[in-house]
């Protein structure tokens, strides 16, 4: 029997609906530049306090706030993610405190680039995403399932990787472009040069 | 007319221009059709100095099967640039380990598709590609593909020429007053420039045509020669013929053979006639020259100290050492085409043993310039294509076309140097007759062999037989 290194988190099916079942205070605008109707630190603060039991020094500058109107994703997505991680079976594991605090602060921002924020509530697939995105961050694996199908499952949602992929098809197209187009314009250069 | 000038030979001081005004309004020059310069600025200058002084040096200790740490060290850090090299199993050289040759072995090797069809990939990507320039080949297929080139590759083939020369003792002075070179070619149409080429201390260089209709009478190209007196002269076998069959009179310090391979009798009519050793380069465009003529004997040194030269099996793999196989080169001069273990499509054997001329780089021994033909004998035993040039090299042939059918017959249509060289036809029908057995063997000898436009190739070796 193979010895799976993450341990068994929730089920996903309930994590999912969770998300699914997301307030829409969640999704309002978060305060930036004191403008914005929920305070993301708030929510946060608030999640971490009921986690561990007691006072959560939070990272500084703090991370979940913000006078960057560029940050409204990020934010909103840490909103949504402090939303699933207060399911009752999180607030049991007060050993969970710091790497949620961690996860919240730093490891959503990639995800935040390259997904929107209200798609993790109303789109199954980013759902199902986000959930396990935050179960592989936290090192647990959906109840039920091994590591390896859990991890495949990931890849295969993985926005992050699909926005790398087709930036770096972009990115080689340009690059075609710009030497084919160099190659052509020098050739015809030459033809010019000719009387 | 100065500033374009300028805009095509950056460094051109008011000695260059002078030098390009004397080549282009002789009153015998050709009608010119076309301009060009070296686009060499200064920093280029000192890097050829450097390459050329580098030329010199780690000639020895070149293994079979592993190119040097440099090169290695090279491709390893374009890798991250290069997207067709990112795939390789291009890794941080094992120094002469057991596991060094296989690692080499198992890099996927590029072809001129490559080129043709996904330039752009072997381009490194972190490169600011202004000063590209582009080249046309046709290579023996006759479909033209682009290769992008940089000044310094480009400059980088005077400092090649240079030390050939030096190694068949040939040490021009160049300088402003001087003609440094005429590429010679003898084709129906082609592009005709005149230049100063700033590494050479802006001495003369002119791209001439010798067909008829280049020139404003028939006299003028040879009052040309008369006047310019290149010190160098590079063509390829058929212009050197033409000179000879028009009885161009010139006395260079060299003549430098390129695109062909030269049979060794001819290579001496001409060295005769023109009074000069003649240096046969082995040169693709797509690598710039490989090799240059042993002096001292057969075959071909490695010329660059900075290629690596292998030949491989279909597989990719490193043949025996001394055994035939398609060469392959690693380089990185040229920055806009770095070539990991790019097919060439031509064949030989790398020789490693000490050469008695002294040059400690290994050579290229039976040069093909395509895969090699085999025939069969009478007695139904193989005659390769090589042994087939063996023979002829020995004769004064300008061009060869050699033709086995089904029936076994062969036919050998041939373009010799000089009329008189029909004599020699007796002397070929029985070399061949040694290899080939009682077959049916007609040779003819014609006064042209391929359509210039075609700048002369010809299939020299072809086979009816089925497989």
């Amino acid at each position: 029997m193979i010895e799976e290194r993450r341990e068994e988190g929730p089920f996903l099916e309930k994590m999912t609906h969770r998300l699914s079942e997301c307030p829409p205070e969640f999704l309002m605008d978060p305060v930036i530049n004191s403008e914005g109707m929920i305070h993301a630190d708030a929510v946060v603060l608030d999640l971490l306090r009921t986690l561990s039991g007691n006072f959560f020094p939070l990272f500084t500058p703090c991370p979940f706030q913000s006078r960057n109107d560029g940050e409204r994703n990020r934010l909103q997505l840490i909103l949504v993610a402090s939303w699933l991680l207060y399911d009752d079976w999180f607030l049991e594991r007060s050993d969970l405190a710091e790497k949620i605090h961690r996860l919240l602060s730093k490891e959503l921002d990639e995800l935040a680039t390259v997904v929107d924020a209200e798609q993790c509530v109303i789109d199954p697939d980013r759902r199902e995403e986000l959930a396990r995105y935050c179960l592989h961050k936290l090192d647990l694996r959906p109840e039920g399932e091994t590591e390896i199908h859990a991890q495949d499952r990931l890849t295969t949602l993985d926005s992050i990787e699909r926005a790398r992929i087709m930036n770096e098809a972009l990115k080689a197209e340009k690059w075609r472009e710009e030497v084919l187009g160099a190659l052509k314009k020098k050739e015809e250069a030459v033809k010019i040069a000719r009387e | 007319m100065k500033i374009d000038l300028l805009q095509l030979t950056p460094m051109l001081t008011q000695s260059g221009f002078e030098t390009i005004t004397r080549l282009k309004e002789h009153p015998h020059a050709p009608m010119w059709n076309h301009a060009a310069g070296d686009s060499l600025i200064e920093d280029d200058i000192i890097k050829l100095r450097e390459f050329r002084k580098g030329l010199d040096t780690k000639r020895d200790g070149w293994v079979s099967g592993e190119p040097s740490e440099d090169i290695l060290n090279t491709f390893v850090r374009l890798k991250e640039s290069v997207p067709l090299f990112q795939n390789t199993m291009l890794c941080e050289p094992a120094i002469r380990t057991e596991g060094a040759t296989k690692k080499w072995a198992a890099i996927k090797t590029i072809s001129r598709e490559d080129i043709a069809l996904r330039v752009e990939q072997l381009v490194p990507s972190n490169r600011d590609i202004s000063r590209l320039i582009v080249y046309s080949t046709s290579g023996t297929t006759g479909h033209f593909i682009r290769i992008p080139g940089h000044p310094f590759f480009s400059g980088s083939y005077q400092a090649l020429i240079e030390y050939a020369m030096a190694r068949h003792t040939v040490y021009p002075h160049f300088d402003s007053s001087k003609t440094a070179c005429f590429l010679v070619g003898f084709q129906i149409k082609t592009e005709t420039f005149a230049t100063a080429l700033t590494y050479w201390n802006e001495a003369g260089f002119a791209k001439i045509n010798l067909n008829r209709n280049d020139w404003h009478d028939a006299q003028s190209p040879h009052n040309y020669f008369e006047a310019m007196k290149p010190l160098i002269i590079t063509g390829d076998p058929l212009s050197f013929a033409e000179m000879i069959t028009m009885k161009i009179k010139a006395e260079p310090l060299a003549l430098i053979s390129t695109a062909l391979i030269m049979g060794k009798s001819f290579k001496s009519k001409l060295s005769e006639y023109f009074h000069c050793p003649v240096i046969d380069l082995y040169s693709t465009t797509e690598t710039g020259p490989i090799a240059y003529s042993c002096p001292a004997g057969d075959g071909f040194h490695i010329l660059p100290n900075d290629m690596y030269v292998e030949a491989i099996d279909t597989n990719g793999c490193p043949v025996a050492e001394s055994e035939r196989g398609e060469i392959t080169i690693t380089c990185a001069r040229n920055p806009f085409l770095p070539l990991l273990r790019y097919r060439t499509g031509d064949f030989g054997r790398i020789d490693y043993r000490h050469c008695i001329c002294g040059d400690p780089m290994p050579k290229i021994i039976d040069l093909e310039g395509r895969s090699p033909v085999i025939f069969q004998s009478a007695q139904g035993g193989p005659v390769h294509s090589v042994d087939i040039s063996r023979v002829l090299g020995e004769f004064p042939l300008v061009q060869h076309e050699f033709i086995q059918r089904a029936d076994l017959s062969c036919c050998l249509r041939v373009r010799c140097l000089r009329e008189e060289d029909r004599l020699f036809i007796n002397s070929i029908h029985n070399g061949l007759q040694e290899l080939f057995g009682d077959l049916p063997l007609k040779i003819d000898i014609v006064s042209e062999l391929a359509n210039k436009e075609q700048s002369g190739k010809v299939i020299p070796y072809t086979t009816f037989l089925s497989k």
